[in-house]
């Protein structure tokens, strides 16, 4: 083989392994990504509970608010008013659930489950207004969210 | 062409230039990478919450705790007081008229004893709550509340929580 062949040569890594490589990772992360955790506030300190019941359902129909330890209200990081938002949510919620039974009508009970995530700090005077309007709009069904954790008898 | 040079064409390769795709591709992991948080697991604690009566009647003033009439609701209920230190501690847990209980064990102990009797006619509980109160020891009491087993072996889910007022702690 001349030198000048030699140098002519080109090295050609071969990038199909690789490339299989980052679709099956792409693949993972399209899989495992959750786009409903979009709407949890990770900012507040959920209380430990020993028999809170892992949420293993999938969420469908549920309306989840963030309340802080003064009692504001986070919306998909945007503090809003906790009255006129249920209020709203309701007349959507009322809306959909008039599609299947037209003679729901306001007040009576949304197939809605309320889902309400406080930090561990907030007083029960400030979630209590939030629970109230929830009621008054006509949800009744609710989820108080915890992290799992030792039972209160085994502390 | 055809037919004139078959051998030429055969020895002819197709090479695809993969780097574009991988590029791209890799752009597409980064933003996974970079867009990836796990949820935590959590848990909840279901509860079926109806409207709360009203404790006292209109034109009447808050009074204590030991003073405060049941709510006339259209199911028998058992009331459970739970007063709320300054700092959102839990200051004490009474059920009904009784004397404070210690502790939340024995609160779980004397509320499974109440509930669990083959006759009893409780079919709800009414859980009265100091405002200060904080939500981790609010979760605390429900916690125990959502343990109790009827005498059937159903879990207790029908609650109903109401505000007690400062004055009354």
């Amino acid at each position: 083989m001349s030198a000048s062949a030699h140098l002519s040569e080109k090295a050609e890594p071969n990038l199909t392994p690789i490339l299989d490589m980052v679709f099956q990772l792409i693949t993972f992360f399209m899989l495992v990504v959750n786009f409903k955790s979009a709407s949890l506030d990770m900012s507040l300190k959920l209380p430990v509970v020993g028999s809170a019941m892992p949420s293993d359902s999938p969420d469908r129909d549920v309306l989840v608010l963030n309340i802080d330890q003064d009692g504001m209200l986070h919306v998909y990081g945007q503090v809003k008013d906790a009255a006129t938002y249920i209020a709203s949510e309701a007349q959507t919620a009322l809306r959909t659930a008039q599609l299947e039974n037209p003679d729901l009508k306001f007040g009576d009970e949304l197939p809605v489950t309320v889902v309400i995530r406080a930090d561990r700090a907030t007083p029960f005077r400030l979630l209590n207004q939030v629970i109230r309007a929830c009621q008054a709009s006509g949800f009744r069904k609710f989820q108080y969210r915890a992290m799992s954790g030792p039972s209160e008898a085994a502390r | 062409m055809r037919g004139r040079h078959p051998t030429r064409r055969s020895q002819q390769e197709v090479q695809l230039n993969l780097a574009a795709m991988l590029d791209m591709a890799f752009q597409l992991l980064a933003f996974f990478i970079l867009t990836f948080r796990p949820a935590p697991v959590e848990g909840y604690i279901a509860l079926r919450m109806p409207p709360a009566q009203p404790l006292t009647k209109p034109g009447q003033t808050a009074t204590q705790p030991t003073d405060v009439p049941i709510p006339t609701t259209s199911l028998p209920s058992v009331m459970v007081t739970v007063t709320s230190q300054p700092d959102g501690e839990i200051g004490s847990i009474r059920i009904e008229e009784g004397q404070p209980v210690a502790s939340l064990s024995e609160f779980e102990q004397q509320l499974s004893n109440l509930l669990s009797v083959p006759d009893a006619t409780f079919d709800q509980l009414v859980l009265q709550v100091g405002s200060r109160l904080h939500y981790e020891n609010l979760m605390r009491v429900l916690d125990v509340c959502s343990r109790i087993k009827f005498a059937s072996g159903e879990h207790l889910t029908k609650l109903s929580i109401v505000e007690l007022p400062d004055a009354g702690e």
